[in-house]
């Protein structure tokens, strides 16, 4: 009982001075850092409130760096806590926060909230997975968030490879015109940088020494040296054929290169064959033909004109003959000859007409042919005054139109005093001579026409005298007839009339 | 009697118009020398005037102005030999026109059949020219043919036959097989 009272009557004491601090203002005593309490500005508190680690219990954020763990300095966010602190005390909002190993990253920490936050999952914080030297492989990976946070995210990681393998890591590749390269290497789940080693391109150069940017300066011949190596040797964005320089020049594939048909190889000879028709060959011809810069070759079919020529067929094969004398033959077989004539303008088969690989006797032309022009018939003597002409396409002789004249012309070639000329016929064969006949008359007087003495002899020429012709008994010359002129008996009865008479005919005259 | 008066009057009439012409005829030639003598008679009743002659293609020359009827004039002319025509012509219109025929001399047969001779010759080379050139013509395009076919057989465009003289063979080798088969048939059946 007594002891009930005592502990009544401090009770009561203890209350009483409890009271009295407070309504009559107790005054907070210094701080004494070796004693339980704080002074806080005025206020002394006890320190026996606090977790016991002075003297920042009850003021945040004036932590200072300190060995020992104070839990009124922790952080308030889970993420920001370092291992040792990381369950140390709740979050500000009260929630646990847990320290989860999976989620080592390049800082190697994470402190997440519970598991009811779901951020880093139980999956992640158990892993299973182990390499080839026993080490955990995280199956879940971890992106940063901000500079120092974690986020745990199946698949990803940003330290590039958790697995031991380089497959995750990075694959260093040179730039362009460059060979080489190199792969990152994945050295603890974490990808080491490898040496990276490039060299240009052969015709290419490095200007700068950077292999990133690659070798940029291409290094360029005067000319395309060569045209089947596939690069554009001089720099002028053109390869092999495209390139003017090539033109002509056997480019790849074995086809020349070009830039127009005139830089491929002359078109093959025409290879003929047969005949369309008297005038038109039919052959082939291997041509060329310039495309995307390269020559192709092709057989064409060709039909050729052998314009004023004709078109002579034959087994295999068919050839043009000139329209003249050289291209007389027998075509045909037919025994006669014929011959191509071009006077139309194209050349056509005089006897025959020529179609395919052989010739048939044309129905409206049947003889033999020899000519096609004048000269064709050189061989014949056409005499004095003929000619020969190649009419329907035969050679004939024939009187010339001047035939007179020419004639003429023979007859004072030849010296005629007396000769007149009466036409020129055909004599001998094919021979045209000139005719004369012998004319006394024309062997008068110059100065009187009408009288003379002399008559024309075998020659042309004057030489006959009429005076003593025997010849002539009946005749008188121009002198007897003046005698006779005289003597009024004898007839004529004027030297005129004997003159034009011609020949005073006593015998059976008038 | 009419009909006899008749045919009569017809016939003095026809011989009438016969003796009205004018004749000519070669009176005298020598070939050798050429020189002829033509007569030229008018037989007309009238007198004809400025008569002139020509002979065959020639000019006409005066034969005389005045050609009294029944007179007759000679014409001395030299003439090559051969058939002329001789044309008589006059103011009056009465031409008339006759082929004479001056033979020829021995002398002049002999030239002319020499000269008949030679043109032969000259017309048979020209004709042996002819064929030559011809076969020649022939012979230089066949070469001609047979190098465009050598052409063509290169480029692939024409391929020779050399099947034809096989077949021939095996045709003839067929039909013999046949005749010798009907043959030993009918041998068998006898």
């Amino acid at each position: 009982m007594l002891n009930i009272r005592l502990l009544k009557t401090l009770l009561i004491i203890l209350i009483f001075l409890f009271s009295v601090n407070i309504v009559f203002g107790v005054e907070p005593a210094p701080c004494d850092p070796n004693k339980d309490g704080v002074k806080v500005g005025d206020w002394c508190y006890n320190c026996g409130d606090s977790d016991g680690v002075c003297p920042n219990d009850f003021v945040a954020d004036t932590c200072t760096p300190q060995t020992t763990i104070d839990p009124d300095c922790v952080s308030g966010i889970c993420s920001q806590r370092i291992q040792s602190e990381c369950t140390l005390v709740k979050d500000t909002q009260g929630n646990n926060c847990e320290w989860i190993p999976d989620c080592g990253g390049v800082l190697d920490r994470f402190c997440s909230y519970d598991t009811q936050t779901q951020s880093c999952p139980e999956t992640a914080r158990n892993p299973k997975q182990t390499d080839q030297s026993g080490n955990i492989i995280p199956s879940y990976r971890c992106v940063v968030q901000g500079s120092t946070t974690y986020q745990a995210v199946p698949g990803f990681c940003n330290t590039n490879c958790l697995l031991p393998s380089s497959q995750y890591c990075q694959q260093k590749t040179c730039g362009p015109n460059m060979v080489g390269g190199c792969q990152n290497q994945c050295v603890s789940y974490q990808c080491q940088e490898c040496d990276l080693s490039c060299s240009c391109v052969q015709g290419w150069a490095n200007a700068n020494g950077d292999p990133v940017d690659g070798c940029e300066k291409k290094i360029c011949d005067n000319s395309e040296t060569s045209c089947i190596d596939g690069k554009d040797n001089d720099c002028d964005n053109k390869i092999d054929c495209a390139d003017t320089e090539c033109a002509g020049i056997q480019g790849p594939n074995n086809k020349v290169c070009c830039q127009s048909k005139n830089n491929c190889p002359a078109d093959g000879s025409v290879s003929y064959s047969s005949c369309s028709n008297d005038n038109t060959l039919q052959g082939t011809q291997q041509t060329y033909s310039c495309t995307s810069n390269e020559c192709i070759a092709s057989n064409q079919n060709i039909q050729g004109s052998c314009n004023t020529g004709c078109c002579l067929p034959g087994q295999g094969g068919s050839v043009c003959k000139n329209p003249d004398k050289s291209s007389m033959m027998d075509i045909d077989t037919d025994a006669k000859n014929e011959i191509c004539s071009g006077v139309s303008g194209s050349g056509n088969w005089i006897g025959a007409n020529c179609q395919g690989q052989s010739c048939v006797t044309d129905p409206a032309q049947t003889e033999s042919y020899n000519c096609v022009a004048d000269n064709d018939c050189a061989g014949l003597n056409p005499g004095q005054c003929g000619e020969v002409k190649c009419i329907n396409n035969q050679c004939i002789t024939q009187a010339k139109a001047d035939a007179q004249s020419v004639c003429q012309g023979i007859a004072a070639a030849n010296g005629y005093q007396c000769g007149v000329y009466t036409g020129c016929t055909q004599t001998q064969g094919t021979q045209w001579q000139c005719g004369f006949y012998g004319e006394s008359t024309l062997c008068g007087n110059p100065n009187n026409p009408n009288s003379y003495d002399l008559g024309c002899d075998g020659n042309f020429k004057c030489t006959i005298n009429l005076c003593n012709q025997g010849q002539n008994p009946c005749g008188l010359c121009y002198s007897q007839c003046l005698i006779a002129a005289n003597d009024p008996n004898r007839a004529p009865y004027s030297a005129q009339e004997c003159v034009k008479n011609g020949l005073w005919a006593q015998c059976g005259g008038f | 009697m009419k009909k006899i008066i008749f045919i009569f009057f017809i016939l003095a009439v026809s011989v009438y118009a016969q003796s009205e012409r004018i004749d000519i005829n070669l009176a005298e030639y020598e070939p050798d020398s050429g020189f002829s003598k033509i007569s030229i008679s008018n037989l007309y009743s009238t007198d004809l005037t400025n008569v002139k002659i020509k002979i065959d293609q020639s000019p006409e020359f005066l034969l005389t102005e005045t050609f009294k009827s029944g007179g007759t004039v000679y014409k001395i002319i030299n003439m090559p030999s051969g058939e002329h025509v001789i044309t008589v012509t006059n103011d009056q219109g009465k031409t008339e026109t006759k082929n004479l025929l001056f033979s020829l001399s021995k002398e002049e047969i002999i030239k002319t059949k020499e000269e008949q001779k030679k043109a032969e010759e000259e017309q048979a080379k020209f004709e042996s020219d002819t064929a030559k050139l011809a076969e020649e013509n022939k012979l230089s395009s066949d070469i001609e043919i047979a190098k465009e076919k050598e052409k063509n057989i290169q480029a692939g465009v024409y391929e020779e036959k050399s099947t034809n003289k096989i077949l021939l063979v095996v045709i003839g080798v067929f039909v013999v097989g046949i005749i010798a088969m009907i043959w030993l048939v009918k041998r068998k059946s006898k």
